[in-house]
Formats: structure tokens, C-alpha cells, sequence
């Protein structure tokens, strides 16, 4: 079930939520709520694929036992520690990559092991990263509170359950002691707003930049500004479709009366690689650098050793996104990016260099996500080979207006407007998501502009909910 | 302040989603709630199917691809079949087995008319939901959004006058446009047309028992409608070699594979006949009858037709189901229509046969 589905919007949601503020309001504690808002966190997971239920279940029940054993303090903590990091990638593992071992084996091997047919459920990499740093966290901290209903609330919660945001346990148990007092007026305007903005970015602007992306990576032309043209909308694409999805994960948190952490603060507008890590998917980069890089020795052993850890980071978090040499390109080229941007960093660069930082960091993320979005290797190589201009471009095609027309609007708002999160915390000053205030946005303003901006943005997500149910005649030349 | 805020954003959303559906649910393009007229459909089939199945009375079914879209509801009606044709062009097997559910489940239709296309059983074909909307065949809590919030169905509920003043009888047939692309040259010169295409890699094992497997749940769970299946007559020339290429393979065997798991079905299911009219020799050898391999012209719609409710139709079952074919082939020697026989002939194919076959 996907936020933009009509039986999330119409169905799920409204009754949930009506549900969950009639136990905020009325609920003698917390509990209830916390009760209700798992249970139907697990039916919005078993509705996509019931038999991915007990999975889940299991990987909770597991886990939580594990976290009880690690919290005692005794001597099997840290194997305990040991096996439940194992546990957990060892199901990722098969889920995400047994087929994509056995496919590389063959090739690599010559040999013809059939593939296992592994169907991946959805939202495991999210739950299993989140569960690692949960048993992390309790083994450095064992007072960490956890209530076995809490815990199920934390791993199962619906808005960050299948694309994230990764949260920490200590970022949201802390909340259900609160959430009886917060205010339900301002969490349900500030969370309509924030939701109708994420819906809007993925089905008005996402989907539509999407069937760009798709019709060039489909077939990919040997077009210079053609190849430009499919790339950067695949660029803004996979920024508005995450983005917006993480909107809606805040949005529908703060529904709840939750805040959960923030994923993207205006990634494009970076000025170097090492500031886009900080800008894009925030909580991945986190995990990535709280349980991968420092226990891997992060930037205490020299620079050799710091460069190697830096790339082993990356290319694992390169194939967490999946199981394809595309993603480990991908992960492999951003660890290359860092490396160097650390060692410029050490070097007294020219001014006009430094200036440089922002178009050059834009470029080369735009050029790293062929590898992310192409059809295999070959196509790879191809369309970079045409991004240089190394290819030949006489195949080139007249220009599509419509596209270059949302492309120019997609890269005004993400190089130049303010994010979802400064234009939350601008209107609604209570909100205070971690980001730096937009100089664009600044002063007091009038009243009337929250209700007109909501209502603004109520509407652009219903057109973009119509705009993406399309119909096509149907052309056959054929049969 | 925030209740003012809420109010708005809740009426910025719903007021557009409830005027959109509204207007469309008034208008309903494609007759899927309520049956509005009689003599004015879209060409759009796999849209408007399943408002026809839903909404209008018939007691016989005509299911098919293109092959089957120039059946008129009238041949049959010496027979007194109150025929509806829900044929949908380049239909692959999931999409008629999804538009049988949906007869199925009306409890409308005695007796069904199945077109059985190797083609469409053996390509296992996806479809987008904007092309093929199995929402409308499988109706949930969802469809009345995915049918009904659209911007493009918006446009159609404002033109009304864009669908096509056809009576039900017409409704896709495309005979008339195609009138003058039939003959044994058009057809060679189509040949001829496609040597130079690619080859479509397709090593992969068709899904055809998957699909037969669901055919006979539906046809052995519905005893009392009878299900009149046809292997429809492509020409002789169809029945040539299979490309020499490792990775394509022989679309022969998947014909031969195909007939044989039908007729098997057929054998186990007394409410199945299986018409063979692929390997009926006076059909598929007179090339003139054709305008492409698979095409057949509007004689031989009219001829199937009777010869379907007089109960003449050749009948096909599992001691003769390849035999016929085979030996057929055999006599016919298609080679001599491959394409480095017909390069010999004529260096340079015409591009007649591209006209007058848009949307076929």
C-alpha cells in the first residue's frame, strides 16, 4: 500500500487516524493508542503481501528478545550483539541478495545453479537497518527503555515503515509519553500541509518527470541533449519521488502527533559531495556513518585507511539500495567523489574553485545516477559516453518543449526555493525540523497565508492524483 | 487558527477529487456504471469492455483479439444468440481470461466464443494499467478512484461527442478500413515488410500452461456455459521454420505445444469444443484471404460464424490436433515465402502493406 494509492488516501488513513485522535483524546494513556496504531502499522504491511506478516513478526520477536539479552549486561551481550547483527543481515541477505549471488556466481563461474525465485518483501532493508541500531544502541546504552508494545510501535510504524525515514529508538519512544498532550490541532494542520506537499512533488511532478526518464533509459539515444535531457529528468525525478515520499512519512508522523526525523534538506543546493551526504537521505547516511564507517576505523588510522573505509561505506550503501552492479557503481563512484572532495579539502584551493563547488557537485551526482537508473553496464558506459560527448550524436532528435519546460521549473525549485521542511517551520513556527531557515522565507507573514497554502496544497495533490490515473488508446500495428 | 488551516487544506483536496469524480461518474464515458446509450461507444475496448459486460443483456460472449473483431453480434443471430462482442486488439491471455472472470461472474452468459491465439498464450506481455485497466475487471474498493479521479476520463466526459455514433453491431470491427489490404501480393509485401525488423529475444519458456491451468478452473467450475473455442486460421505461410538463433525459440513448437495442452483441456471438460480452423487446408493455403499472416478477410469471419452455429465447425482433439497441422505444412512447404526467397524475388519490398492497418 503506497501513500499515493487510493486505498491508503480514501481508506486506510482516514479511519486510522480518526481512530488514533479519538484514543489521544479520550485514552486514559498512551498505551491504547500505541496498540491501535501498531495493529493497523502490521495490516498496512500485510496488505501489500500477507505472507510477509510473520516475517516481520518474527524479525520483531526475535529482535526484542536479543535487545532483553543485550540490555541484561552479562557476559553473552556481545555475542548476542553478534549474532543478532548477523540475524539481521543474514535475512537481508537472502531476501535481497541470494538471486543476485547465484546470477553473479554463474557468470563468473560458468556454472547453472537456478536462482531461488527470492520474492523481496517490502520495506526489509529499511526494518532490518533499523533493528541493527536498535541492538547497537541497547548494547552501548542497556537502560534504553523498551516495552514490548513500544517496540513493536517502533520497528512497525506505518509512516516510516516501508521507505524510511531510518529512525532511532531513543528518536521515537521518547514521543509516546508526550503525545497525550501535544496539541492535535496544530499536528493534524501542520501534518495535512506537510503530507498534501510530499503527495504533490511525487504524483504532479515525480510521475510526470518519471515517463521522461523512463521512455529515454528505455532506449537510450546516442542524442547529446537528449541524453542530457533523460539523466537530469531522472535527477529530479528520484529527488521528488523520495523527497516527496519522505514529506508524507513527516507529514503523516506529525498526523500521529510524532516527529520523525528528517530525510532531505535541499541535497541539490549542495556545495561539495561531503555536504550532499549531509543534505541526502539524512537518516541513511547516519546509519551508514553511526554503524559502518566509525566501527570501521572512520578517520583514525590516516588517510589511507580513512579513504578505504570511506569507499567500503559507500559501496555496501550503494548495494543496500539493491542487488545490481548499477547500485555498487553507483555507491563505488559517491566513495570516489568523497575521497576526493576529502583530500581537496586538505589542499588551499583558489577562491574561484571553491566557488565552483556547488555546479561541479551537481554534475557529477547528476553523472552518477546513470549507473543507478540504466539498463545494465552497457548502457551505463553508453550514456555517459554521450553525456562527454564522446559518442556520435547524429541520431539527435528535435527538442521535446514540454520536458525542457518541466526540467527548468524542477531545476528552479531544487537549486532556489526553500524545502518542505523551511516552508513547515516558516508556517508553522512549533514544527522546528533541523534545517537552516531559507533566506527566501523570512518575516512575519499574514494570517491568511497558512489556510491558502494548505488549501493550495490540497489541490495540487488531487490533480496530481488525476493527472496520474491516465488512459491510453491502445495502437497495435500487428495481430 | 489551525482549525481554519485544516478546513482548508481538507477542502483544497477533497473539493477537486469529489468535483472530478463527480462529473465523471455523471457522464461515465465508458458506460461502466450504468448503461447511457445504445449507438455511441470508444474505440477504447479494454475501457469500455467491461461496462458493456456489466451493464448490457446478451446471453452468448465473443472473446478475442483482432482476429475476432470483425464477428458481428448479427452472424450469430440465426441461431437467436444475443451475442456481445468484448474482442480487444493485440489482447494478450491475461486479458482475455480477465474479461472471461468478469462474464463469468455476471452469471449472464450460456454459451462463450473464445478465440485460443497461440500468440496471445505464448507472449507473456505486461500491461500498463493506463493500457489495460484490470481495476475495471476486478472491481475493489479502489476502482471507483482509479476509474473515476482521471483527468483524461475528465476530457472524454466533456467531449461526448468524440465517441463514435456506431451501432453495437459495428462496434470495432475494422473490415471496412482495411478493405483494400487483402490479397496474396498485399500479404507477400507485408512479409516482405517485416524481414528487415529485428528479431524479438524471447528465450524464455512461454507461460502457456499457467494460463490453460486458469482457463480450465474457469471453464470446469462454470458446467452449465458452454465454451465454443476456436484456434482461429492464420495462413500457411505462419507455418514456416522458426528463425535459426539460440536465443529465439521456435515459435513452431510453442504453436505445436500450445494446440496440443488445448486440446487437452478440451478432452477433460465436457462443456469445451475446440474448433480447429488453423488447419482448415482451403483457408490457410488461399493466401488471397488474407492481408497478413494472421489476418483473415471478412468472407471467412462470415464462414466461421455459420459454420460455428450449425455446429460444422472442424472439430480438433488430442488424436488430431498437430497431425492435421503438420501434415499440412508438409504440402504447403512455407519456405518458399521465407524472406531470402521472397529478397529473390522482389530487392525491394513496396510499403503497401502499411496502409490502412492503423489500429489492427
Amino acid at each position: 500500500m503506497l501513500f499515493s494509492s487510493p486505498v491508503f488516501i480514501f481508506y486506510f488513513l482516514p479511519v486510522v487516524l480518526a481512530l488514533a485522535l479519538a484514543l489521544r483524546t479520550y485514552g486514559r494513556s498512551a498505551t491504547p493508542f500505541v496498540c491501535l496504531v501498531s495493529i493497523a502499522s502490521l495490516s498496512f504491511y500485510a496488505y501489500s503481501n500477507p505472507a510477509w506478516l510473520p516475517l516481520i513478526l518474527g524479525s520483531i520477536l526475535v529482535n526484542y528478545f536479543l535487545g532483553a539479552v543485550i540490555a541484561s549486561a552479562t557476559r553473552i551481550a556481545r555475542p548476542s550483539l553478534v549474532i543478532g547483527i548477523c540475524f539481521n543481515l543474514g535475512l537481508l541477505g537472502y531476501f535481497k541478495y541470494a538471486d543476485f549471488l547465484i546470477v553473479t556466481a554463474n557468470s563468473m563461474l560458468g556454472i547453472d545453479q537456478a536462482t531461488l525465485n527470492v520474492i523481496l518483501p517490502i520495506g526489509i532493508s529499511f526494518y532490518t537497518f533499523q533493528q541493527i541500531a536498535y541492538l547497537v544502541d541497547v548494547y552501548h546504552q542497556p537502560e534504553l527503555k523498551r516495552r514490548f508494545i513500544d517496540y513493536v510501535f517502533f520497528v512497525s510504524f506505518f509512516p516510516q515503515l516501508i521507505a524510511g525515514p531510518i529512525v532511532h529508538h531513543s528518536e521515537l519512544i521518547p514521543q509516546l509519553a508526550t503525545v497525550k498532550q501535544r496539541d492535535i490541532a496544530s499536528d493534524l494542520s501542520t501534518g495535512l500541509c506537510l503530507f498534501f506537499m510530499g503527495l504533490a512533488k511525487k504524483v504532479l511532478i515525480a510521475d510526470t518527470l518519471g515517463q521522461y526518464a523512463s521512455a529515454y533509459f528505455g532506449a537510450p539515444t546516442a542524442g547529446f541533449t537528449q541524453a542530457w535531457l533523460g539523466v537530469s529528468a531522472y535527477s529530479l525525478q528520484i529527488y521528488f519521488d523520495f523527497s516527496g515520499y519522505s514529506d508524507m512519512a513527516l507529514g503523516l508522523g506529525m498526523m500521529f502527533g510524532l516527529k520523525l526525523p528528517v530525510n532531505f534538506d535541499s541535497p541539490y543546493q549542495a556545495k561539495s559531495i561531503i555536504d550532499f551526504w549531509r543534505r541526502w537521505h539524512i537518516t541513511l547516511s547516519r546509519f551508514l556513518k553511526d554503524y559502518l564507517y566509525i566501527p570501521l576505523g572512520g578517520n583514525r588510522r590516516g588517510d589511507v585507511r580513512r579513504f578505504a573505509n570511506l569507499l567500503i561505506t559507500m559501496l555496501l550503501g550503494g548495494l543496500w539500495h539493491g542487488a545490481g552492479w548499477g547500485f555498487i557503481l553507483w555507491g563505488g563512484l559517491h566513495g570516489l567523489y568523497l575521497c576526493l572532495n576529502h583530500w581537496l579539502a586538505t589542499l588551499s584551493l583558489p577562491q574561484w574553485l571553491r566557488a565552483a563547488g556547488w555546479p561541479l557537485t551537481l554534475i557529477a551526482v547528476v553523472f552518477a545516477w546513470v549507473p543507478f537508473r540504466a539498463d545494465g553496464l552497457i548502457d551505463t558506459v553508453f550514456i555517459w559516453k554521450v553525456l562527454l560527448g564522446m559518442a556520435d550524436t547524429s541520431s539527435a532528435v528535435p527538442l521535446d518543449l514540454n520536458l525542457v519546460g518541466y526540467l527548468l521549473v524542477g531545476w528552479l525549485l531544487v537549486c532556489f526555493a526553500p524545502n518542505s521542511q523551511q516552508i513547515i517551520n516558516y508556517l508553522f513556527p512549533q514544527a522546528q525540523y533541523p534545517t537552516q531557515p531559507s533566506k527566501l522565507l523570512s518575516g512575519e507573514f499574514p494570517n491568511r497565508v497558512r489556510p491558502l497554502f494548505a488549501a493550495t496544497m490540497g489541490c495540487a495533490a488531487a490533480v496530481g492524483l488525476a493527472m496520474n490515473n491516465r488512459i491510453a488508446e491502445f495502437l497495435y500495428f500487428q495481430f | 487558527m489551525h482549525t481554519q488551516t485544516i478546513t482548508a487544506a481538507l477542502l483544497g483536496f477533497l473539493l477537486p477529487v469529489i468535483g472530478i469524480m463527480g462529473f465523471n461518474a455523471w457522464q461515465d464515458p465508458f458506460q461502466y456504471y450504468r448503461k447511457i446509450e445504445e449507438s455511441r461507444f470508444s474505440e477504447n475496448a479494454r475501457w469500455q469492455n467491461p461496462g458493456l459486460i456489466r451493464n448490457f443483456d446478451y446471453d452468448s460472449v465473443l472473446i478475442g483479439t483482432s482476429r475476432f473483431e470483425n464477428f458481428k453480434p448479427s452472424m450469430f443471430q440465426p441461431a437467436n444468440w444475443n451475442v456481445l462482442k468484448v474482442t480487444a486488439s493485440g489482447s494478450m491471455a491475461n486479458e482475455q481470461l480477465h474479461t472471461l472472470e468478469l462474464v463469468l461472474n455476471q452469471g449472464k452468459a450460456d454459451r462463450i466464443v473464445l478465440e485460443m491465439s497461440h500468440v496471445s498464450y505464448t507472449l507473456p506481455l505486461e500491461r500498463k494499467p493506463s493500457e489495460f485497466p484490470d481495476f475495471l475487471y476486478q472491481s475493489t474498493l479502489e476502482t471507483p478512484f482509479q476509474y473515476l479521479l482521471s483527468y483524461d476520463l475528465l476530457l472524454q466526459s466533456f467531449t461526448p461527442s468524440k465517441r463514435e455514433q456506431i451501432p453495437l453491431d459495428e462496434l470495432y470491427v475494422w473490415w471496412t478500413q482495411a478493405n483494400d489490404a487483402f490479397g496474396k501480393a498485399n500479404l507477400l509485401s507485408h512479409i516482405a515488410s517485416q524481414c528487415d525488423k529485428p528479431i524479438e529475444s524471447r528465450a524464455e519458456k512461454p507461460p502457456i500452461q499457467a494460463y490453460l491451468h486458469r482457463l480450465e478452473r474457469l471453464i470446469s467450475t462454470h458446467p452449465q456455459v458452454k465454451f465454443i473455442t476456436v484456434f482461429t486460421p492464420l495462413s500457411a505461410i505462419e507455418l514456416g521454420e522458426g528463425p535459426e538463433h539460440d536465443e529465439v525459440r521456435d515459435p513452431i513448437a510453442d504453436r505445436l505445444d500450445f494446440r496440443a495442452q488445448t486440446a487437452a483441456v478440451a478432452s477433460r471438460n465436457p462443456n469445451m469444443i475446440l474448433y480447429d480452423y488453423a488447419a482448415r487446408e482451403e483457408i490457410v493455403t488461399d493466401l488471397d484471404r488474407y492481408k497478413d499472416t494472421g489476418h483473415f478477410d471478412m468472407a471467412t469471419t462470415e464462414l466461421i460464424a455459420m459454420e460455428i452455429i450449425t455446429q460444422t465447425a472442424p472439430l480438433a482433439d488430442l488424436n488430431n490436433v498437430n497431425s492435421r497441422l503438420l501434415k499440412l505444412r508438409e504440402e504447403f512447404d512455407p519456405a518458399r515465402f521465407s524472406c531470402a526467397q521472397l529478397s529473390k524475388k522482389s530487392p525491394h519490398p513496396t510499403a503497401q502493406s502499411e496502409i490502412g492497418l492503423v489500429g489492427i
